[in-house]
């Protein structure tokens, strides 16, 4: 493999890693108990979701999607979520994401 | 072995200034903390915007993010090295056109040719000094102009 290509599959790997990170905080933001918990795993979440969207720049052939721009609106509907008021529709927004999650992994 | 991500990459970076009549941005990515702080310090007058990155995975997402125009990078990094970084860069028509200066940590002419496989603009080699790096940017500069 060539210097290119090596950096590249680093780079995937390490996007890959960076959806993993999301999937943590996701799960700890659906689990967590005060307002605080949920801000925290969601600042997390955003913040690697962030990176995997500007690592995938460097790998991905189509370069950064309509998925991973969706990614990035649901993740934010998710953090300003309040299940308590609409359970349903924030039921939603998790399995959407995680939809796409599976998708970009 | 996928390094470890510091979660807050999007707060520790940034050092913007107001200032218009400075040359546009510089990345500068090293995993040694106190030369970061050295080489940002020297060089916060004379650009509008220095940012830095202490691994070369958080040096992409600030490449895509701010788009500066000259980036400095340390050679051996663990993880993704400078040479990685550089090869990769390089290689997308978005990028091509940032100019990268690679830092050695000691002169040898297989890391310069390695440096140079990589399509690196320019050189340096560790100690260096601001002068020798402020001319050094402006050739690396003057060569992809």
């Amino acid at each position: 493999m060539s210097l290119e290509e090596v950096a590249r599959h680093k780079v995937r790997e390490q996007g890959q890693y960076c959806l993993t990170k999301v999937e943590q905080a996701l799960a700890e933001l659906c689990q967590a108990q005060s307002v605080e918990q949920k801000q925290q795993a969601h600042e997390v979440m955003q913040d690697q979701l962030e990176r995997f969207i500007h690592l995938q720049q460097f790998y991905a052939e189509d370069r950064v999607g309509t998925q991973t721009e969706q990614l990035r609106s649901i993740s934010s509907l998710i953090g300003r979520g309040k299940p308590e008021k609409n359970k349903a529709e924030y039921l939603q927004h998790l399995t959407r994401f995680y939809q796409l999650l599976d998708r970009v992994h | 072995m996928v390094a470890d991500i510091p979660d807050q990459f999007s707060r520790d970076k940034a050092a913007t200034s107001t200032k218009t009549s400075l040359q546009p941005g510089l990345l500068f990515i090293d995993d040694n903390a106190l030369v970061r702080e050295t080489v940002k310090t020297l060089l916060q007058h004379e650009y509008h915007e220095v940012l830095t990155a202490d691994d070369a995975f958080t040096g992409l997402c600030l490449l895509a993010k701010h788009r500066p125009v000259n980036v400095l990078i340390d050679a051996g990094m663990q993880g993704l090295s400078g040479n990685h970084f550089c090869a990769l860069t390089k290689s997308l028509l978005a990028f091509r056109s940032t100019r990268i200066i690679i830092l050695l940590q000691q002169e040898s002419d297989q890391a310069r040719a390695k440096a140079l496989a990589a399509g690196a603009d320019a050189i340096l080699v560790k100690p260096f000094g601001r002068e020798e790096l402020l001319g050094l940017l402006g050739k690396a500069g003057a060569k992809a102009a």
